[in-house]
């Protein structure tokens, strides 16, 4: 799907800008577990949302569904225009999962070296190198992952997932374990990607700095969708916004 | 699509495609169970080298000259094949879903049947030069210690044959993963599977005279004896055998199974016109003791045999990569 399309409005031709990730109706269990329950939302081309809710609301599956590792048991689910588990999608995709696991034998030039091979990035070394050096993983390079402390298996993770500079980024709780120096880093440089963002995340701040917009679930359907403004007209006068969210998950249950 | 627009999507499958080969290879060679492997396939080859000299040395007897040695003793044998094909797959699919690495290599632009295919392939090419070094410290260790060898050319066949023979391990282990999804239980079934055909099902084959069947199952087959006395071969112990009809002259040995791949080819290429005849046993407790008798059951020509196991050993690998194929491409990531 083109990511702006021609129409009439009033007798004027406008530019719309058309839909980039589209989850309709969709539905998936596990075993006797309902994990998703009729879910649908849309987010347009270069627009940056937030998923938030409570343990077990169907955040991670979400991801996982439109990167196409789970398949819905109904609905459908569109990325990019496309099914998410073709190629098409793939290729415009960056997604980062929870406590995510790079190659532990391999070194992390290497695991940056083979995605960047499976990705087709176009001088996969010298990509490397910008990575290695933005996250601050250079001294690093040649140490295997599994030697590595969680915050720095966090970055090249993360490196992972972006590397081929995606029009679409689905992430979940990216910010885990870095530490602030590199949170801001990394907050910039995903900003600077102009790319569609889908973040699952607890920590409002880290939404607020990574996205406009919020999705909130519960129970495996949306329970409020709106901006991050919006959100805090819901709350009292100073009434901090994670205050909020909390209120508005707890009267969910 | 163009002409130009299709080479370009097989360049760039095939990119990706090495691409995985190359780190399988990378992950199989750095495997801590794979070295170990690979250090004890070579203890076990200088034990064979240097035991029977030491041995003579111990007795005082001078050291031995044969002309066979490579090509006679030169060999993994079924466990070996078994155990390299083993650790060489038993974690290749079960360990990515256990470790979760799945996932970067799911969400990549990359065929579930190129991941596939490129990690099949990785751990095939992870046994070459593994077998390679193995036969080469062989040849060399069987001139230094045995005397120059014959039929050297042969090596190649049996090099073959064994990768051949591993590969049906492989590809069994390839589908207990995609199956299991569990590195454990994936060892587990894989040993189970391979105690029960070589010794359950080889000892309930020979004693109830259905031997065939084992030419139809991975392992090391059912054995016969070619027509030839054994000049050059392997030397068959007649002890206990009563001579019954047909089972008198007894020549090379010849086993029908997938394990025994290189050593059927180059009996083959040394006797291209032999036939083998397979036997049951039969043992009488009388007053005499335990006699057994070995009685024919039926003869094949060994080309026959050669080919059968071939053929077999093919199958079983379609077979396995098909049924592993088939769960890797329905797998989701639900952990």
């Amino acid at each position: 799907m083109a990511e702006w399309s021609q129409g009439k409005v009033g007798g004027l031709t406008v530019e719309r800008r058309g839909l980039c990730i589209e989850v309709n109706n969709v539905t998936r269990s596990f075993g006797k577990v309902t994990a998703l329950k009729g879910l649908s939302f849309s987010i347009p081309w270069g627009e940056k949302f937030a998923l938030l809710g409570p343990n077990g609301a169907g955040k991670s599956t979400t991801l996982k569904l439109l990167v196409g590792l789970l398949k819905p048991d109904l609905g459908d689910l569109r990325v990019g225009g496309a099914d998410p588990g073709s190629k098409e999608a793939r290729s415009i995709v960056g997604y980062l999962p929870e406590d995510a696991s790079p190659y532990r034998s391999l070194s992390v030039r290497e695991n940056l070296e083979y995605i960047g091979a499976l990705r087709e990035v176009e001088d996969v070394r010298g990509t490397a190198d910008s990575f290695l050096d933005l996250l601050e993983l250079r001294e690093y390079e040649k140490s295997k992952v599994g030697s590595l402390s969680r915050g720095n298996t966090q970055k090249l993770a993360l490196a992972l997932s972006i590397l081929h500079r995606p029009k679409i980024l689905l992430l979940d709780e990216p910010l885990n374990y870095l530490d602030i120096p590199t949170q801001e880093k990394v907050i910039s440089f995903l900003n600077s990607l102009n790319a569609t963002h889908l973040v699952s995340t607890h920590i409002m701040s880290i939404a607020g700095r990574l996205t406009k917009n919020v999705i909130m679930l519960s129970k495996g359907a949306v329970l409020w969708e709106g901006s991050i403004d919006d959100l805090k007209k819901l709350g009292r006068e100073d009434e901090p916004i994670e205050s909020i969210v909390a209120r508005m998950m707890v009267g969910a249950r | 699509m163009s002409q130009a627009s299709s080479a370009r999507v097989g360049r760039s499958r095939g990119r990706r495609f090495w691409g995985i080969v190359i780190y399988e290879l990378l992950w199989n060679l750095r495997k801590k169970k794979l070295i170990g492997m690979v250090i004890i396939a070579f203890a076990l080859a200088t034990l064979s080298l240097a035991l029977p000299t030491l041995l003579g040395g111990l007795t005082g007897e001078s050291s031995v000259r044969n002309p066979q040695y490579v090509i006679e003793g030169a060999s993994i044998g079924g466990l070996g094949f078994f155990l390299f094909g083993l650790v060489t797959a038993m974690n290749s699919m079960s360990s990515e879903f256990e470790g979760g690495t799945i996932i970067p290599l799911l969400t990549k632009p990359v065929s579930r049947t190129v991941i596939f295919l490129g990690k099949l392939t990785g751990a095939f090419l992870t046994l070459v030069p593994v077998y390679v070094l193995l036969f080469i410290y062989q040849v060399i260790g069987g001139t230094l210690v045995y005397g120059p060898q014959s039929d050297l050319n042969l090596v190649v066949f049996v090099l073959l044959g064994s990768l051949l023979s591993t590969t049906v391990w492989i590809a069994i282990v390839f589908a207990l993963g995609s199956i299991s999804r569990s590195t454990l239980l994936t060892a587990l079934v894989a040993f189970g599977v391979f105690v029960g055909l070589s010794i359950v099902g080889t000892t309930v084959a020979s004693f109830s005279g259905q031997q065939w069947v084992l030419t139809y199952l991975p392992g090391s087959g059912a054995t016969g004896y070619t027509n030839l006395t054994a000049t050059t071969s392997i030397n068959v112990t007649q002890q206990g055998i009563n001579g019954t009809s047909g089972a008198t002259g007894l020549g090379i040995s010849v086993s029908s199974g997938t394990d025994s791949i290189g050593a059927t080819l180059a009996t083959l290429v040394l006797h291209p016109s032999a036939s083998v005849t397979f036997f049951r046993q039969v043992i009488q407790i009388g007053a005499s003791g335990v006699t057994t008798t070995m009685v024919p059951t039926y003869t094949e020509p060994l080309w026959f045999v050669a080919a059968e196991a071939i053929l077999i050993a093919a199958a079983y690998v379609f077979a396995f990569c098909v049924l592993s194929w088939f769960f890797f491409r329905r797998a989701e990531v639900t952990e």
